[in-house]
């Protein structure tokens, strides 16, 4: 008798935990894949998601404005594909805003520290919506470049006296890829993995008509770029390739040289006007440091 | 096909399963990383189901044997209504000895002294080897001391290298059977009405076994047809050996009380009960193979057609937990005690073989059967191995290679939460254990305590290395034909 209520009772447990098996793996899986029941359209969607780590971890987490969590890490999941912004706040640290495609099947990784209000921190002045920045040696008595989200500023090293120098027309996710950035005989150039920009600079403030420009798009990643030969030259390390780049006539380039590793380093040195390559020797394989003289290269090129 | 073809097909089969799921897997991660991931899921998923299904029918348990626990089974087996009388039943407790020191041996019979059932019905059988030096002294220093409290003490010494025999406790078993069988035949005991209890040297009965037992064995009608199985519990020597071996045995101690819940799966295993006429009608224990304790009942079941069927008893068997003689020798014979218990796999070749030739068994039993078999062994050695291994891993090199990929992001998400949710699991292990750990003997300290609760972190680990691995290794072994010696584990009672 005892034995047969065990065994009721086992077949009730068997068959719950089967259905639970049989109905969640599904629904799990279709979550997992990012799939959506949309209300509206009465169709499944693909959707993505966002993840969210922040130092400190008590940052209140906005969503186009709305509040979404009291702390990270968190992940927004279920976005349907399209253009978001996220923001993170918290009393005592500078927030910290970040627009965010978002794609279906994929997650977008936010992993960032807030920056701390202390006493010892200065806040440019005026405030700006800085996307990116750099520090440079000394340009017009400044050492501070910031991008925002429309224009290019020069910055003291107290964070004041703003200068504009250029107008920025670049979309600000691309300005958020932005890596590098040479300066030098009135210009500046930047770049990301795929892209060269450059911009004259004046000294004149609130120069007008100053509007940052596309030169150059690479097919392979870009690497290091230098400004060369007095400014009229552009040294581009890319790929596995050092090409020339005329900065009047940027349609035209020709290449300086192959490497032979994709871990090879370049470096220009302005003085000597030559190339310092790191790379594989031919016979060897075994790295070893090469110098090409850029002066006599140029030349050779322009007689051919 | 002839057989010996048939046969070799049948071992390479668990091992060929086990060793393509866990290499589709892998393979599966490095040209198709969404399809494992997928797989991934669905498998996290049946698991937390499954586990969640083992938990109830271990809290189940857990309550039928705490019920039973006050339970007056002599009272009952005095009182039950049987065409047996409860006076005529004699009981054979039969110890297979080889190489357990004297300490081993002396405990288990003062054990057995202090059973709650009349003695003069219980005849003790030392079954000790050949091969075993001291056997013979160590057995007759025993018989000296003990004989006073049961009706005799029969010691068998079985010969080493009998033709068709292997070094196994089956064939010692066996030899020490039939000596029995002359010694009841000689004193006109009807063997109808003589049980037998196979022990290993380490076990010590309940005092409810034998009075649980006789109950049992008289109260249902299909007694030949049934073994008697008792829940084992390791955890004579508990407070001594390390952390993770504690751990290993009591998950085979909750694992046979999940079984104990599978009226109509489960089987024989380590010590148990059967009536000793049906062993003869069988022809013994093989004497041949390795797993002597499951192979009796397949043996069994192949003899009556299917029908026949295991109990679970209400009262326990207390038995050592293996260890060595330090940490690192208690790893080695933990895993080789695991691979002989895992060699029972060779029962699928056994029982295929044997349903082959039998024409009486409905082909849905032989097909449920064959089956029962290769779930637990394909399971016993790949899941842990998935779960706290492949998964683990999928999800770091899945960081590399596809770090912004939604469906590994949220396999990592199912993985925790799954994590997370076995805690309750683990709660409901810790609470169950309490009532498998002795009084703490004075010796040891207080503290103790706090490693018996830590110690059921380590069971992904533990699982993996001495659950999935050596049973991983048998199937491989048994694929490829490399024999399993019977590995006699080394026992050490402390005090």
């Amino acid at each position: 008798m005892q034995d047969k209520k065990y065994l009721i009772l086992r077949r009730i447990f068997f068959w719950l935990f089967s259905l639970g098996f049989i109905v969640f793996a599904p629904l799990a899986l279709f979550y997992s894949l990012g799939y959506k029941f949309d209300t509206h359209s009465r169709h499944f969607q693909k959707t993505g998601a966002i993840s969210i780590k922040a130092s400190p971890q008590q940052a209140r987490i906005f969503l186009d404005g709305n509040k979404i969590s009291e702390s990270a890490p968190y992940a927004i999941r279920g976005l349907l594909p399209g253009h978001y912004t996220v923001k993170l706040e918290k009393e005592g640290f500078y927030h910290y805003e970040i627009p965010v495609e978002v794609n279906s099947s994929y997650v977008y990784d936010i992993d960032i520290v807030l920056l701390p209000k202390t006493a010892n921190i200065e806040r440019a002045d005026p405030d700006l919506k800085v996307y990116k920045f750099f520090v440079v040696k000394r340009l017009f008595n400044k050492k501070i470049i910031v991008f925002t989200d429309d224009e290019i500023y020069l910055l003291d090293e107290k964070l004041g006296n703003a200068q504009k120098i250029a107008d920025l027309k670049i979309d600000p996710r691309t300005i958020n890829t932005i890596e590098g950035l040479e300066e030098g005989n009135n210009q500046l150039i930047f770049w990301n993995k795929r892209n060269i920009w450059r911009t004259e600079v004046s000294q004149a403030r609130e120069e007008a008509g100053n509007e940052a420009a596309l030169i150059y798009s690479s097919r392979e990643p870009i690497k290091d770029v230098f400004i060369a030969l007095k400014g009229r030259y552009l040294v581009v390390h890319e790929g596995i390739r050092v090409v020339n780049l005329d900065i009047a006539n940027p349609t035209v380039f020709f290449p300086v040289l192959e490497l032979k590793s994709s871990f090879a380093k370049v470096f220009y040195d302005s003085e000597s006007e030559a190339l310092f390559v790191r790379d594989n020797e031919t016979t060897t394989n075994r790295q070893t440091l090469f110098k090409i003289y850029l002066t006599e290269y140029i030349d050779e090129t322009r007689s051919d | 096909m002839r057989q010996d073809q048939i046969e070799r097909f049948l071992e390479a089969v668990p091992g060929s399963i086990s060793w393509f799921i866990l290499i589709l897997i892998s393979a599966l991660f490095i040209f198709k990383p969404i399809a494992v991931a997928i797989v991934l899921i669905a498998y996290l998923i049946y698991w937390l189901c499954r586990l969640l299904y083992m938990s109830t029918l271990l809290a189940l348990a857990h309550r039928r044997v705490s019920s039973a626990k006050n339970t007056d089974w002599l009272a009952l087996c005095r009182n039950t209504a049987s065409d047996k009388k409860f006076e005529d039943i004699i009981h054979i407790v039969l110890y297979t000895v080889y190489k357990e020191p004297y300490e081993v041996i002396r405990g288990s019979l003062e054990a057995l002294a202090k059973v709650n059932y009349p003695r003069d019905k219980i005849i003790v059988a030392l079954a000790g080897e050949g091969r075993d030096a001291g056997s013979s002294a160590k057995l007759g220093k025993a018989k000296e001391e003990f004989i006073k409290y049961f009706r005799d003490i029969v010691i068998t010494i079985h010969p080493a290298g009998a033709a068709g025999e292997i070094p196994c406790k089956g064939a010692n078993a066996t030899f020490a059977a039939s000596k029995i069988k002359e010694l009841l035949e000689k004193e006109g005991l009807p063997l109808e009405n003589v049980v037998i209890s196979s022990f290993d040297a380490d076990t010590c009965p309940d005092k409810d076994y034998f009075s649980c037992l006789t109950y049992n064995f008289l109260s249902n009608p299909k007694r030949y047809q049934t073994s008697f199985q008792p829940l084992p519990i390791y955890n004579n020597n508990i407070y001594y050996v390390p952390a993770f071996a504690r751990v290993m045995e009591l998950g085979s101690t909750f694992w046979q009380m999940i079984e104990s819940m599978r009226y109509e799966k489960i089987i024989t295993f380590s010590s148990h009960s059967m009536s000793f006429k049906t062993l003869v009608d069988v022809g013994y224990w093989p004497v041949n193979l390795v797993s002597d304790d499951s192979l009796i009942f397949w043996k069994c079941f192949l003899h009556f057609n299917g029908d026949y069927s295991t109990d679970s008893l209400e009262a326990p068997v207390y038995m050592d937990i293996a260890v060595g003689k330090n940490f690192l020798d208690t790893i080695a014979v933990q895993y080789r005690q695991k691979r002989r218990w895992a060699w029972g796999v060779e029962t699928f070749v056994f029982l295929g073989m044997g349903l082959l030739h039998n024409r009486n068994i409905p082909l849905a039993v032989k097909i449920r059967r064959l089956y029962q078999i290769l779930d637990n062994h394909i399971n016993w050695a790949t899941w842990s191995i998935i779960i706290s291994f492949i998964t683990p891993l999928v999800l770091l090199w899945s960081r590399f290679i596809r770090p912004d990929s939604l469906i590994f992001f949220n396999l990592s998400y199912i993985n925790s939460a799954i994590f997370n949710s076995l805690i309750l699991i683990l709660f409901l292990c810790i609470f169950i254990s309490r009532g498998f750990v002795p009084p703490r003997p004075e010796n040891v300290p207080r503290r103790v305590y706090i490693s018996f609760i830590l110690q059921w972190f380590f069971i992904p680990f533990v699982s993996a290395f001495l659950g999935s691995l050596p049973a991983l290794d048998a199937q491989t072994r048994l694929m490829f034909n490399s024999r399993l010696g019977f590995y006699a584990t080394p026992k050490k009672r402390m005090r």
